[in-house]
């Protein structure tokens, strides 16, 4: 950017008036907290609204539409519900996208709780401590759509571990259930998501008082005692948080699906995408809302047990 | 529990150390290990394809990527031969937009959301709706209706104010959960001690708040740079990054979005470590300001 336009000339009368109206402003905010707050939460607030507030409105006035040749047409019906809550697919859709979701929300924990924990008691140096977790979370910050891409060579029918196998002796034949199938979309998927988790496990780890720990040892518990009546309650919050992030990403996971799980088994986001690849604008609209729903009612169900604020 | 168990554990305890060390290292195997393959197959030869073998060591995929549009003695008919890196510019300049803007209106909120005000719940939870709500969703709701607007669709009028919405509660839950750990026995000295509420926040807690901030500028930086689910339908036909790595994954695979991928990554880790020397810094320097000013407390 270049700066063309050269500085308004000095209007010292004004400057004056302005500066007193900033000064008595600040002075009535000084007074007035309550009125500040509202001020510093408001623009937030406003972009907020819009843009979710929009979307939200629009997919559901057009989930009522049809959709013509040339673009939606307001012709209001109920058709679009009909057709797809009256039709199987969209309920096995939903049912598989469910299945899918709690299987990787299930193996992300079981995967990750091992990691967090190695981190926090197992490695005993802090220094090593911070590097490992770093090396944990830093691919949080690559690429998702990369960390994707970077199974097909690893997969594949001439994939690394294909041929290490086959160099191994293990198999005869190089297997074809690595790529494009159901298994290595929900191999991609853990792989995203356990960085969502080891990162706010850790973090409530960390919050345990060491006394604690201490006294669980003085008193004669078990280590494994020590674990479920310590430690698993007293991380709660992170695995919640981690538990939240992997459900909300699962439900509108599509681009794994396509591009490593073979695109023959799509979810409910999928679902939509293929919609509107046909220009279905008006069912993929409806989808778009049962998706939203049952989104936010099982987001609601999780909040319930635990406060996002108090992490 | 019985007297069996700590025999158990006696026996088991030698144990236990190296296999927790060997599966943090088979979970950074899987982190990192596909990187390293991605890396490799980046150098392809000219005539080999996106996985092994590898047919030759060249760096023709670089260049391709420097040279989009180029024909090669060796491009054939599918080749996708869009401008990666035009896109690339494009998406950091919206992410450097979208990180200014998105921890400006947070940190602004945060103070409100501190302080506490008459319906904050409800607030939190419509600024958290930018989490929840599906991407695709978002993506289609808002294309249609700019659609119906004749809005023109493009990268940075459209996309900006959904990658800020996407950006904006991440930026909010890392000034929260700061300001838990947060002690504000320096914010009370300054306002017992005769200073106004502005003067304690520009003089107090925001050199406090310096990592905070840094944190929510990574964070907003790297997830703008990597969104593609809520823009995908909106930047019209100049795309950013990710939208044209989709593209071209759906038609077609070359090592050249190997060449990309290793490129961005290292930027990734550059940025990543820049984040970590500023925070190292500014951690220091608000720790040398709360013990300068001879908090008996010490630290924290």
């Amino acid at each position: 950017m270049r700066q063309t336009h050269t500085p308004p000339a000095k209007a010292p009368a004004l400057e004056v008036s302005t500066t007193l109206v900033v000064r008595r402003g600040v002075a009535f905010l000084e007074r007035h907290p309550g009125v500040a707050s509202l001020l510093l939460v408001l623009p937030g607030t406003i972009w907020m609204m819009l843009f979710v507030g929009i979307p939200l409105a629009s997919i559901v006035l057009f989930s009522f539409w049809r959709s013509g040749f040339a673009g939606l047409v307001p012709d209001y019906n109920v058709e679009n519900y009909a057709a797809l809550l009256g039709g199987r697919t969209f309920w096995r859709i939903t049912f598989w996208t469910y299945e899918v979701v709690i299987i990787a929300l299930a193996g992300v924990i079981v995967l990750a709780y091992p990691a967090a924990y190695a981190i926090w008691r197992v490695v005993r140096d802090d220094r090593w401590k911070t590097a490992v977790l770093l090396l944990c979370v830093v691919p949080f910050w690559t690429s998702y759509l990369t960390r994707t891409i970077t199974w097909l060579p690893m997969f594949g029918r001439e994939g690394v571990v294909n041929r290490v196998l086959l160099a191994l002796g293990v198999i005869g034949e190089p297997l074809e259930i690595l790529l494009y199938t159901p298994y290595s979309m929900m191999w991609g998927l853990w792989s995203l998501y356990i960085v969502f988790m080891i990162g706010p496990l850790y973090h409530s780890m960390t919050k345990i008082d060491e006394d604690v720990m201490s006294a669980a040892a003085m008193l004669g518990a078990t280590p494994l005692r020590t674990f479920f009546h310590v430690v698993l309650p007293l991380t709660r919050p992170g695995l919640m948080a981690g538990s939240l992030f992997v459900m909300v990403l699962g439900l509108g996971e599509f681009f794994t699906e396509r591009v490593i799980g073979g695109a023959q088994n799509p979810m409910l986001a999928g679902l939509i995408l293929r919609q509107i690849d046909i220009f279905q604008w008006a069912s993929a609209s409806a989808i778009a809302v049962t998706l939203t729903v049952l989104t936010l009612v099982t987001v609601s169900a999780m909040l319930r047990l635990f406060d996002l604020r108090k992490v | 529990m019985t007297a069996r168990a700590p025999v158990i554990a006696s026996v088991a305890r030698p144990l236990i150390r190296p296999l927790y060390l060997a599966y943090l290292g088979f979970i950074l195997a899987v982190l990192y290990f596909p990187f390293v393959v991605m890396t490799i197959l980046s150098f392809q030869g000219p005539r080999g394809g996106h996985t092994f073998p590898l047919r030759g060591v060249s760096t023709i995929w670089y260049w391709k990527l420097f040279n989009p549009g180029k024909l090669t003695p060796y491009s054939d008919v599918g080749e996708f031969l869009g401008d990666y890196l035009a896109s690339l510019q494009r998406s950091v300049v919206l992410a450097v937009i979208t990180m200014l803007i998105s921890t400006a209106l947070a940190l602004m909120a945060a103070q409100a959301f501190r302080r506490g005000f008459k319906g904050s719940g409800l607030v939190f939870y419509l600024w958290l709706l930018g989490i929840i709500v599906p991407g695709i969703t978002v993506s289609l709701g808002l294309s249609l209706w700019f659609r119906r607007m004749d809005l023109p669709l493009h990268w940075l009028t459209t996309g900006l104010p959904v990658h800020v919405m996407w950006t904006l509660p991440f930026s909010l839950i890392i000034f929260l959960m700061f300001f838990n750990r947060f002690d504000t026995s320096l914010e009370d000295a300054a306002l017992i001690l005769g200073a106004t509420r502005w003067k304690t926040f520009r003089h107090v807690t925001l050199p406090l708040m310096q990592p905070a901030i840094l944190t929510s500028l990574l964070f907003a930086f790297t997830l703008s740079l990597d969104e593609f689910q809520r823009s995908l339908l909106i930047t019209g036909t100049d795309q950013t990054l990710p939208l044209m790595v989709m593209a071209s994954v759906t038609t077609r695979i070359t090592p050249t979005l190997y060449a990309l991928g290793t490129l961005t990554t290292l930027l990734s880790f550059a940025v990543v470590g820049a984040y970590l020397a500023l925070l190292t810094y500014s951690l220091r320097k608000s720790r040398r300001l709360v013990e300068g000013s001879s908090n008996p407390r010490g630290s924290r």
